[in-house]
């Protein structure tokens, strides 16, 4: 077994050749190099492949784009692809503002008891747990769910009422954890000094932890919402209908974007009103995303 | 427009501070005690520094000096009482908020609120109604810390623009203008740099003749500079107490003087 003296001379007589080599074999220079290239292929592919779905859908439905089809109801009596889409327009509206309504209450409750005022670790943990498992749950098991207990047990039938609440249990994870994610962010020693002055905990949460804390809050709504617009699968079950021109009403079935693009291109195929009907789709999810986006730097300024 | 206020108006015209008297206090993280027997005076209007090495309890027992302690789940007094002025500040009928808005604390980062210079000062005696002039109020607590002469100009602006030793300057005079008689320190200088930690200790040494004042520290040349009394911990005890001179300069306790002489830190 070599001695620790004659591996200390063998590392030391090591570095010397590698010393008297010279600074050729900069190793730091080609992990760095090659850093730059992964992270410039990563950051590449991640902004191109939105970029490139947009000017795709642009380019085969953009055609479709005119004020009959974004204002007018489909023509005929089933999917042939004629007239427009302002049932599904008006009808995903109506499922995700319904949505908004049940899981902003039941989430910001949630969040807001979990991150102020419960004390228990365990508790925290256990409905944290619980809430995540249910953010993993497939959007048609939740249809399966909304039509077992709202359509069948409530009685509530295949509605817009029924899908807006379904679409408010896909939303409410998300809008749970990212409001008790960003209410535990906010800095320990400012609640402290806060509750250090005697206020109660009503002010301290109004003037101090919400204005931190409400940007993140806003990025987890839009997350949930645009997530919302687009999922066809729990509305399956539950509020969708193929085709109607009645107006829309709480107990009646409505058309949405992501079920008509859905039937739509089963039944007749990528026409271009399918690609409009995507493309509108995807212009609604920039929007919000657009607008989450203007009100947030509004803060920053 | 920038009227200075004279500074000297502003100190030593309150009445006496009051004394504040930790007796035989036990406290808590669940099952684990970490303040033990506990038994402290803190004479009113001097400065009392609470020394000892990290993690020995300091901050736990600042916290239950202002009922903050319960503030953190599974933490709890478990015994004994805290004297403020002969009142007992645990007693029910004594809320946390009142015990709280007569013995302030400062934080050991600099904690400024999510808004303006002007709105921090005034945001908890907003919330206690001690506010008639908004103006005059701000400007006499930014006065009393000195920083009125370096913001007047931009109260308006964010609390973030300020430097580290502003931003803590600002934080106490949030904390004084609740109007308490007592201030607790938590290692205040311990974010700053050298400049802003002697404009601090200036500042306590002027404040304490219209505050008691009680002020954690591991730094003995600043509890040399500062302090008319001393209190040593160690493994969540009392180990000694008394004077300045008589704990820093000839400690009787063998574990003090190892502590004074830079032996444990
Ligand atoms: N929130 C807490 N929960 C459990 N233990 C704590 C908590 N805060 C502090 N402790 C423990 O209490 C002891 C004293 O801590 P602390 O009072 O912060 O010490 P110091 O301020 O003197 O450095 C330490 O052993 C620390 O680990
Ligand atoms: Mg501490």
């Amino acid at each position: 077994m070599p001695d620790v003296t004659d591996l200390y001379h063998l590392a030391r007589a090591e570095h010397a050749s590698a010393f008297a080599q010279g600074p050729a074999r900069d190793r730091t220079a080609v992990s760095d190099a090659i850093y730059r290239t992964v992270a410039w292929i990563g950051g590449g592919i991640g902004v191109l492949v939105p970029v490139a779905i947009v000017i795709y859908l642009a380019w085969h439905g953009g055609s479709a784009l005119t004020p009959e089809f974004l204002f007018d109801p489909p023509r005929g009596s089933s999917l042939d692809g004629k007239g427009g889409i302002w049932p599904a327009i008006k009808g995903s509206l109506a499922l995700v503002g319904l949505g908004l309504a049940v899981s902003l209450s039941l989430g910001f409750g949630g969040a807001i008891y979990l991150a102020e005022f419960n004390r228990s670790a365990m508790l925290e943990r256990v409905s944290r747990f619980c809430i995540e498992s249910l953010a993993a749950v497939p959007g048609l098991v939740y249809s399966m769910f909304g039509y077992a207990l709202l359509v069948v047990a409530l009685g509530l039938k295949i509605s817009l009422v029924a899908g807006g609440l379904t679409l408010g249990f896909v939303m409410l994870p998300l809008i749970l954890i990212a409001t008790h994610e960003a209410l535990r962010a906010v800095d320990s020693g400012v609640r402290e000094a806060a509750h250090a002055l005697g206020v109660s905990h009503a002010y301290l949460f109004a003037r101090v932890v919400w204005p931190i804390a409400w940007p993140a809050i806003l990025t987890g709504i839009v997350l949930a919402a645009v997530h919302a617009l687009g999922a066809a699968a729990p509305l399956l079950y539950t509020a969708a209908t193929v085709f109607t021109k009645d107006t829309l009403g709480l107990g009646k079935p409505v058309m949405a974007l992501p079920t008509h693009l859905y039937f739509v291109t089963s039944e007749i195929g990528a026409t271009p009103y399918a690609f409009g009907t995507a493309l509108v789709l995807v212009l609604l999810v920039l929007v919000v995303s657009t607008v989450a986006l203007l009100l947030r730097r509004r803060k920053e300024v | 427009m920038n009227m200075p206020l004279p500074r000297d108006a502003l100190i030593g015209s309150r009445a006496d501070a009051y004394a504040l008297e930790a007796r035989d206090l036990t406290l808590s993280y669940g099952a684990s005690v970490r303040v033990r027997s506990a038994t402290v005076a803190f004479p009113r209007n001097q400065v009392t520094a609470i020394m000892g090495p990290s993690g020995c309890g300091k901050s736990t027992l600042l916290r239950a000096l202002n009922r903050t302690l319960e503030l953190i789940p599974g933490a709890r007094v478990q015994s004994g009482r805290v004297l403020l002025d002969r009142r007992e500040i645990y007693d029910t009928d004594v809320s946390a908020s009142w015990v709280r808005t007569h013995i302030g604390m400062l934080q050991q980062r600099p904690t400024p609120f999510p808004m303006s210079i002007a709105e921090n000062v005034l945001f908890g005696a907003r919330y206690h109604g001690y506010v008639r002039d908004r103006e005059t109020h701000a400007q006499r607590y930014l006065a009393l810390v000195g920083l009125w002469d370096e913001v007047w100009d931009r109260l308006k602006a964010s609390a973030d623009t300020l430097s580290g030793g502003q931003q803590q300057r600002l934080c106490l005079a949030r904390t004084l203008a609740v109007e308490p008689s007592i201030v607790l320190m938590d290692e205040p200088c311990s974010a700053l740099d050298p400049r802003a930690t002697t404009v601090i200790e200036r500042l306590i040494r002027e404040l304490k003749r219209d505050y008691t004042i009680v002020v954690v520290t591991h730094n003995i040349a600043q509890a040399r500079r500062i302090a008319d009394h001393c209190v040593f911990m160690l493994d969540g005890e009392v180990l000694a107490a008394g004077t300045r001179d008589e704990i820093l300069l000839d400690p009787q306790d063998p574990t003090v003087r190892d502590f004074m002489s830079g032996e444990i830190g």
